[in-house]
């Protein structure tokens, strides 16, 4: 697979150079840390501090939500690989509003070390945090053992929540709860058709034929639930709502929202042909779409396929959902 | 009485120690892990040297707190943050102080242990660092409540984290990578058991 880059060890630092370079009046670096950006507004006083991070490759997610109404800095890793926890005291530092931080990221091994870590250096300076993580990859655990289910592109869900939340003055404890109440009602699935390869490797990350898809493959390539030939969209969309529905036990009559995500190679003409057969699955089981999220959100670099996920809403979810919010990736 | 140019000497004799050993790290570990743990290592123990050296303060408590960090930077592989863990247990003890006790001194293996547990939440007898370093912790405490002597009780904390670590050995890890190979990997002694067996050795 081809990049544009120049050399393998600077892809992530020149990247991030380029994107605070491109949006100066929104986004800036935590000091000569370039591995920690923040919101150029920051730190935004009396309002609970959100920061975010994870390993590099996954656009819009991490960094792309850093911006008004969504979370206020980021901890850039590696590609496919965790932030240290000094980037994320640095990002957690140059936001904190005098109303805490809340750490809010994917389940992962490295991430979740490194920003307990971080959590117990700020505690030594006084500044209190909190971490919430996304657990909704249903292909990676039971439901009875949601908790340690990876995190994938139902994340976006969390941080919209929370962004609104926080901007209304609500205390550290009170954005946690309802970005708990988020976690628990979101679950994704998602499937591979082709693979990635990290920057200056000789391979990609995993192998896949032409005629083959894997159902329930996590964002770095971790195996999934089975490998088959390729399905129709309308196979696709009935195998993965289905499997949602069932892990959620969501009720006819229930309001959700449902996002469809890239992971990075697939076109958007293609995204709305899964959304269109998603809908479909919705409508057969009076289950009501709220709010309707397509595109690019959680990222694998150049991965070709996609996942939808789903929140299950109530009037508190609902409002914060439909609250404005704009970074430099995304606007609602 | 131990003053900060004491720690000083004594964490570069631990750091030369461990770099030294790199490659029967990396041996260990390339059976049952990655093959990266000597490299990881030495990359963490450098930092951590240099960090501590270059440090110019009276605060013992922050001089560990630069050194964890630097550890974390230098090697963000989970041995490196559990041993970043571990040093942050102890900057944390250290805070404002400026020399450390011989009754306090004693306490470190311990809270360097309670550092990795918190963060890596392993249990004793899942094969990791933990079953040498909580042998030797408790020798160490143990051997200075009856002789009230620092160098038996270091010297006592390193001949059980040796024994331990070698009766890893036989052990079916039940954490991390080496718990997909099962019995394959059983054969080998922990490579991280090693490696503190290599630093509590490194320390009488």
């Amino acid at each position: 697979m081809k990049k544009i880059m120049n050399n393998p060890a600077q892809f992530v630092d020149d990247s991030l150079k380029g994107i605070v370079a491109a949006h100066p009046e929104m986004l800036k670096f935590a000091g000569d840390d370039i591995r920690a950006v923040v919101r150029a507004a920051a730190p935004v006083k009396d309002k609970v501090a959100i920061i975010t991070g994870g390993g590099y490759g996954h656009l819009p997610t991490f960094l792309g939500f850093v911006g008004e109404g969504f979370c206020d800095g980021v901890a850039a890793g590696n590609v496919f690989t965790s932030p240290s926890s000094e980037t994320i005291v640095n990002a957690a530092q140059a936001t904190h509003g005098g109303k805490g931080v809340l750490f809010l990221f994917g389940n992962y091994t490295g991430d979740t070390m490194n920003f307990e870590m971080a959590g117990e250096i700020l505690a030594m300076d006084d500044i209190p945090s909190a971490i919430v993580k996304g657990s909704d990859d249903v292909a990676s655990a039971p439901r009875d053992e949601w908790e340690t289910r990876r995190g994938v592109a139902g994340l976006f869900f969390a941080y919209k929540v929370a962004g609104a939340k926080a901007r209304t003055g609500a205390s550290l404890n009170e954005v946690v709860d309802v970005t708990k109440k988020v976690g628990e009602n979101t679950v994704t699935m998602g499937i591979a058709l082709s693979s990635c390869q990290l920057p200056g490797a000789k391979k990609p990350i995993f192998e896949i034929s032409d005629y083959d898809m894997e159902l329930g493959m996590g964002i770095h390539g971790e195996p999934g639930v089975e490998r088959s030939t390729l399905k129709t969209s309308a196979e696709i969309a009935n195998m993965i709502v289905e499997r949602l529905i069932s892990d959620l036990d969501i009720k006819p009559g229930a309001e959700i929202a449902i996002l469809v995500n890239g992971l990075g190679a697939t076109s958007r003409e293609e995204l709305y042909i899964l959304f269109n057969d998603a809908k479909q699955e919705l409508d057969k089981r009076d289950i009501k779409i709220s709010k309707t999220y397509v595109g690019e959100f959680a990222t694998s670099m150049e991965m070709q396929g996609a996942s939808i996920s789903l929140l299950v809403l109530d009037e508190e979810l609902k409002a914060l959902l439909d609250t404005p919010a704009e970074t430099p990736f995304v606007k609602f | 009485m131990n003053s900060i140019d004491d720690v000083k000497t004594l964490i570069t004799e631990i750091s030369n120690t461990v770099i030294q050993n790199k490659d029967t790290l990396s041996d260990l570990d390339s059976k049952s892990g990655d093959g990266d743990l000597g490299i990881s290592m030495e990359a963490a123990f450098a930092a951590i040297n240099t960090s501590c050296q270059e440090y110019d303060g009276d605060d013992l408590g922050a001089m560990m707190l630069k050194a964890s960090m630097a550890c974390n930077r230098a090697a963000p592989s989970t041995m490196g943050t559990l041993i970043s863990s571990g040093i942050l247990s102890i900057a944390k003890l250290l805070k404002s102080k400026t020399s450390i006790e011989e009754q306090e001194l004693i306490t470190l293996p311990k809270t360097f242990t309670e550092g990795i547990v918190s963060r890596g939440k392993a249990e004793l007898g899942d094969k990791t660092i933990l079953d040498a370093l909580v042998p030797m912790a408790n020798a160490v405490e143990e051997t200075y409540a009856e002789s009230n002597d620092l160098y038996q009780s270091f010297k006592a904390g390193a001949v059980a984290a040796e024994e331990a670590a070698e009766a890893t050995r036989g052990m079916q890890a039940r954490i991390g990578r080496a718990k997909w190979l099962g019995k394959r990997a059983a054969e080998y002694p922990d490579a991280g058991a090693m490696l503190c067996a290599i630093i509590a050795k490194s320390l009488v």
